[in-house]
């Protein structure tokens, strides 16, 4: 037996044993016999391990270049380097469908590692609706996108990775973007779980909420690695165009954030049950859709992935599970109206409602925006596309509001609004944002929107600052500790709290580099021959030299490298190297800038083309703040752990 | 009022600012995919963006470094349309590859001049075709 007939065995058998769990789990549950329930959780191990196997044998297919499988031969060569390998397991859409069918069985194996406890009534229902899933993905790898088909003839050679995906950043974006959407998987399984039961008070959020903290914030790492991706690999100097691909996981995200915070609601006023349950289902079916998107070729992307009927197969899946849950919806009405009372329109519960609104609004309006060519077609004849400024404009003042609202809502009262208190609490964050803007205006900044954003930014963070203070210097003057031990304590004792200021704080730093990186790019193009300099917002470069260099051991590739020096204040800094290359496996050139980060700016260069005698066109970009974009997203991932982090042990 | 009524009428409030705020945004705002004849039908007072789409004719590249200027032509089967750019090239730009030019036509010159170029090429992100 051939590794392709294990590894498509595997699937095979993958789909038969989810089959099975989805069906003794479900009449486990709800004829109450827990042997039922033990087999399909033993079947669901079986799941797990059987993926694993599969994946392997991709893997060693891969690595081993067996030629005849068609998507080895499509996507390694053997001159590939081996850490691009793994690149190469998930750049096509098989690779992909096995990786998000390997995570999914992975992480419900995780899940039912523990025995019940919590979730003793729900468990089997979440289980069938983890096997489905399961079960549906196993049929399409084996019908639709079979990793493992085998060509008539044998090539002596491969077709290798296209060397825009030959980075580090395509070996780890698509593994956590898939993760992401395997673990939203999960809360959908407990919402479906919790209307099937009717048990649908607030036990199910408070059981899986490090599940959904998990899903959130891959989520959000995966989509800001995509746009560092694109930022260091793409030559354009940008990191988010609003292309359909890239919001086809933004909108996810922010219907995610939005059922992260509604499910606070319900955990501490028990409201918003229907709504929760909703949510959760739609950012399943989102992150199906955004799988659809890219594969069905309803939508122009300059992305051009291969399309596939699978498209379609995804619709009737999300359809089906959106029907499901709206009909156990309407099936469960009594038990949706949640026990807690409303506070007063303002009140804290209102913010929250109002931040939901915005949320979803968001992600409505990039949906409509990324199907706004495919409906304007439809309806006028002529399709008409939405531009990055088009998306900016309603998607700024989303943005912005939202903002504010993080930096209102912590001093909000629930159930009712003490007015004189929450003035007296805003002094302090508002005469920073007026400093702030002030500050700016000084130093010659007049864009308006750009000094609003930035006060409004000033504002939050005081705010957010404030509350992080206030525990740890309360903790100093009652109980005389340090600031480190006191830091450490406020923390580790209110580690949701805490873990939730951090993320705020996270998303300002994110927020704080996207301003500044939109408002004032200063960009120059320029031709220069070898000696020769130009002048970019204070740093002076100098074209030395270049080199040109055909290169065999690297999938036969051109090298055409220009060497730039650059001084600030007649002070060398740095010596760089802009390349414009050729690759034997892909027609055209490919770019790899050179850049030079710090705190306040990156100096980005793009070789824009060079000539046999050494005259060179450059193109160099100043973007400010940039870097705190990711920064940002390292302090999200270190709050996220501070507020999943397991609570220490009570003493007995 | 109850605070549920209250609640609700808040909501929709809320909902139909933020829908007004979308909905401002996205009429009038975008560009029109056109076909190469579409474009060169289009008059001196057609001020809006368009997007046209077409293989790049072969042996009709020309790059000036010195001024990082791009001229081409771009074929579809409607017509071709010689099309103007400033800027650096883009990655893989060679005969007979899709592109899309975001711009405007002039209709005097009869170029459209392009202020984004997108190469789509069929094997940007996977080897099939």
């Amino acid at each position: 037996m051939v590794l392709s007939d294990i590894g498509y065995g595997a699937l095979a058998l993958t789909l038969v044993a989810a089959l099975w769990a989805a069906v003794a789990s479900w009449l486990g549950g709800s004829q109450r016999r827990p042997a039922m329930v033990a087999s399909a959780r033993n079947a669901l191990f079986a799941t797990a391990a059987l993926t694993t196997l599969s994946a392997a044998a991709l893997l060693v297919l891969l690595l081993t270049h067996d030629f005849q499988v068609r998507y080895v031969y499509e996507h390694v060569s053997t001159y590939l380097e081996v850490e691009y390998v793994l690149a190469a397991f998930w750049a096509g859409l098989e690779g992909s469908q096995l990786l998000w069918l390997w995570m999914l069985a992975i992480f419900t194996a995780l899940l039912l590692v523990r025995r019940s406890t919590w979730d003793q009534e729900l468990r089997p229902y979440a289980m069938a609706v983890l096997a489905v899933t399961q079960a549906f993905f196993a049929l399409l790898l084996m019908v639709m996108t079979n990793p493992f088909e085998l060509m008539a003839t044998v090539p002596a050679e491969g077709v290798s990775l296209n060397p825009l995906l030959q980075n580090f950043w395509m070996i780890i974006h698509p593994p956590i973007i898939f993760a992401a959407y395997a673990l939203w998987t999960i809360p959908f399984a407990y919402a479906f779980a919790a209307l099937v039961t009717g048990r649908l008070d607030a036990v199910w959020l408070r059981g899986i909420r490090r599940w959904t903290l998990a899903a959130w914030a891959s989520l959000g790492i995966g989509i800001l690695i995509g746009a560092w991706w694109a930022y260091l690999e793409l030559g354009w100097g940008g990191y988010w165009g609003w292309d359909p691909v890239e919001n086809s996981s933004l909108i996810p995200w922010l219907v995610g954030t939005a059922f992260v915070h509604s499910a606070i609601i319900q955990e501490r006023r028990d409201m918003f049950r229907g709504w929760n349950v909703f949510l959760a289902a739609l950012t399943f079916v989102l992150t199906v859709f955004a799988t659809f998107v890219t594969r069905s070729g309803l939508i122009q992307s300059v992305h051009a992935f291969a399309q596939s009927p699978i498209g379609y197969y995804y619709l009737v899946y999300m359809a089906a599970v959106l029907a499901s849950t709206v009909g156990l919806m309407l099936a469960r009405s009594r038990e949706l109206q949640g026990e807690g009372e409303l506070g007063d329109l303002l009140s804290r519960e209102f913010v929250f409602l109002v931040t939901n609104l915005l949320f979803l609004g968001s992600a409505g309006a990039v949906l409509l925006g990324t199907l706004w060519p495919t409906f304007t077609e439809a309806v006028r004849g002529v399709a008409r596309t939405l531009g990055p400024e088009d998306y900016n404009r309603f998607m700024g003042p989303l943005g912005l509001l939202i903002v504010l609202l993080l930096g209102v809502c912590p001093l909000v009262d629930w159930r009712r609004i003490d007015a004189e208190r929450l003035l007296r609490s805003m002094w302090l964050q508002a005469a920073v944002a007026v400093v702030t803007a002030v500050l700016l205006l000084v130093f010659g900044v007049r864009e308006t929107w750009a000094v609003l954003s930035f006060a409004v930014t000033a504002f939050v963070g005081a705010t957010v600052v404030l509350q992080l203070a206030q525990g740890i210097v309360a903790r100093m003057r009652s109980a005389g500790e340090n600031v480190i031990v006191a830091t450490a304590r406020a923390v580790g004792n209110n580690r949701r709290r805490y873990g939730g200021q951090i993320i705020h704080f996270s998303i300002l730093l994110i927020v704080m580099g996207i301003i500044g990186s939109q408002a004032y790019q200063t960009e120059v193009q320029v031709a220069l021959a070898t000696g020769e300099s130009v002048e970019v917002g204070g740093y002076t470069l100098v074209y030395r030299d270049f080199i040109y260099r055909q290169v065999q051991d690297d999938g036969n590739k051109v090298l055409n490298q220009a060497v730039v020096d650059i001084s600030r204040s007649g002070r060398l800094v740095s010596t760089v190297r802009p390349e414009r290359n050729l690759h034997s496996n892909v027609q055209g050139a490919v770019s790899e800038v050179a850049l030079r980060p710090n705190l306040k700016e990156d100096l980005y260069i793009v070789l824009a083309s060079l000539e046999p005698d050494g005259l060179a066109a450059f193109q160099v970009l100043i973007t400010p703040l940039v870097i705190w974009l990711w920064i940002g997203g390292a302090v999200l991932i270190l709050g996220t752990l501070i507020a999943t982090w397991p609570p220490p042990r009570k003493r007995s | 009022m109850s605070s549920t009524t209250k609640f609700i009428v808040g909501g929709v409030v809320v909902a139909v600012v933020i829908t007004l705020l979308i909905a401002t945004s996205f009429s009038g705002s975008g560009s029109d995919y056109l076909s190469v004849a579409e474009v060169r039908a289009l008059g001196p007072e057609q001020a809006r963006d368009s997007r046209v789409s077409g293989a790049i004719v072969p042996d009709s590249v020309e790059w000036s470094t010195r001024d990082l200027h791009l001229v081409f032509e771009i074929q579809d089967e409607t017509g071709t349309l010689p099309v103007s750019y400033h800027g650096p090239q883009p990655d893989m730009l060679v005969d007979a590859v899709e592109a899309v030019a975001i711009g405007k036509y002039d209709p005097q010159s009869e170029v459209f001049e392009a202020e984004e170029l997108l190469m789509k090429c069929p094997s940007k992100y996977e080897e099939k075709q």
